[in-house]
């Protein structure tokens, strides 16, 4: 058997994902083999050691909104998405409106435009935005997979 | 959860059903929430982080692919959000073990005894609690999976998508490094 296998084996005895006859084995051979031996006392208190540190348990108030947090995240960026397809829509409608109906040119001409112009700067700020995020963002690669 | 629970919870995702997405975060919260923590090392910010993930891959679970596990899945999305949360929150300022230990992060053993006995545990849950946010990346949330979560091999195989020999291998090397980082006057003691 290789020492690598001794490690391995090792790990799954301290663990307890071994059977009742690996574990008997692996006795055994921890019986004729003091390296092993040695080995396995360190590894236990190294894993005694980190056994004991545990992350401290958060209220359960904060488990119980857990979900609704992201429901509501989920759910307003649809609203978003849905709302700036209507608003955008609108924006167009009424900029055509105003340059085929002179009529209508002071108002919602005026209107239209501005709302245009604030998706534009709006659209640029996000779109500057995603390009930074995705020059370090390996996130994107991974849910793309 | 079975895998083919999950598979037909992810198909029901796909179809929009929000119910079915809450079972998997009912499911996933708490291993991702640690894992998350074992990056940013705050809880508030492990939680936004996680929930982040969440999130994000409901957005994106129209690409994931069939057959594979939502759990490596999503724990990849936890652990490039945390990495990219690491990365805004040092250009703010630089983030201290020592003040990530107060904030909420960890239980310390066993407190009660003595306020000198109670001192060297708590300096001791210092010690390592370094000594484990020091480690290399891949060593440092296998550790966290194993004795955080309680999670078996299997279970860490199916999170970060490696074969169980792979897990054994990992997890060797990874107390081979705290040993070795870990005063040995302490392991004795």
């Amino acid at each position: 058997m290789m020492l690598e296998d001794h490690n391995i084996n090792l790990m799954r005895y301290i663990d307890n994902e071994m059977d009742k006859q690996e574990r008997a084995e692996f006795e055994k051979h921890l019986a004729a083999c003091e390296s092993c031996r040695n080995l396995m006392q360190e590894m236990s208190v190294v894993k005694e050691v980190t056994d004991s540190m545990k992350l401290a348990e958060l209220p359960e108030a904060v488990w119980d909104t857990y979900w609704t947090s992201i429901y509501n995240r989920i759910e307003r960026s649809v609203a978003w998405f849905i709302f700036i397809i209507g608003a955008a829509i609108v924006s167009l409608y009424s900029l055509y409106k105003a340059v085929t109906d002179p009529g209508l040119y002071t108002f919602i001409g005026f209107g239209a435009m501005l709302m245009i112009v604030g998706f534009a700067i709006l659209f640029l700020s996000v779109l500057r935005e995603k390009i930074a995020v995705n020059k370090v963002d390996r996130y994107i690669s991974e849910v793309k997979r | 959860m079975n895998d083919y629970s999950e598979n037909t919870l992810i198909q029901r995702c796909k179809a929009g059903d929000k119910d079915a997405f809450r079972i998997l975060v009912e499911h996933y919260k708490k291993p991702a929430y640690s894992f998350a923590f074992s990056y940013v090392r705050c809880a508030d910010d492990a939680l936004a982080v996680s929930q982040d993930a969440f999130v994000r891959a409901w957005n994106a679970i129209g690409t994931f692919l069939e057959g594979r596990k939502f759990g490596p899945w999503l724990f990849s999305i936890v652990k490039n959000l945390s990495i990219n949360h690491i990365e805004k929150k040092k250009s703010l300022r630089e983030i201290s073990l020592d003040n990530a230990m107060e904030e909420s992060g960890f239980d310390l053993p066993s407190p009660g005894d003595d306020p000198h006995t109670e001192l060297e545990r708590k300096e001791l849950s210092r010690l390592v609690w370094r000594a484990i946010m020091s480690l290399k990346d891949e060593h440092r949330e296998i550790l966290v999976l194993k004795h955080m979560q309680d999670m078996s091999y299997h279970e860490i195989g199916e999170t970060l998508g490696i074969p169980e020999g792979t897990v054994m291998s990992r997890l060797y090397y990874a107390r081979l490094e705290l040993k070795q980082k870990l005063d040995p006057a302490m392991l004795r003691s």
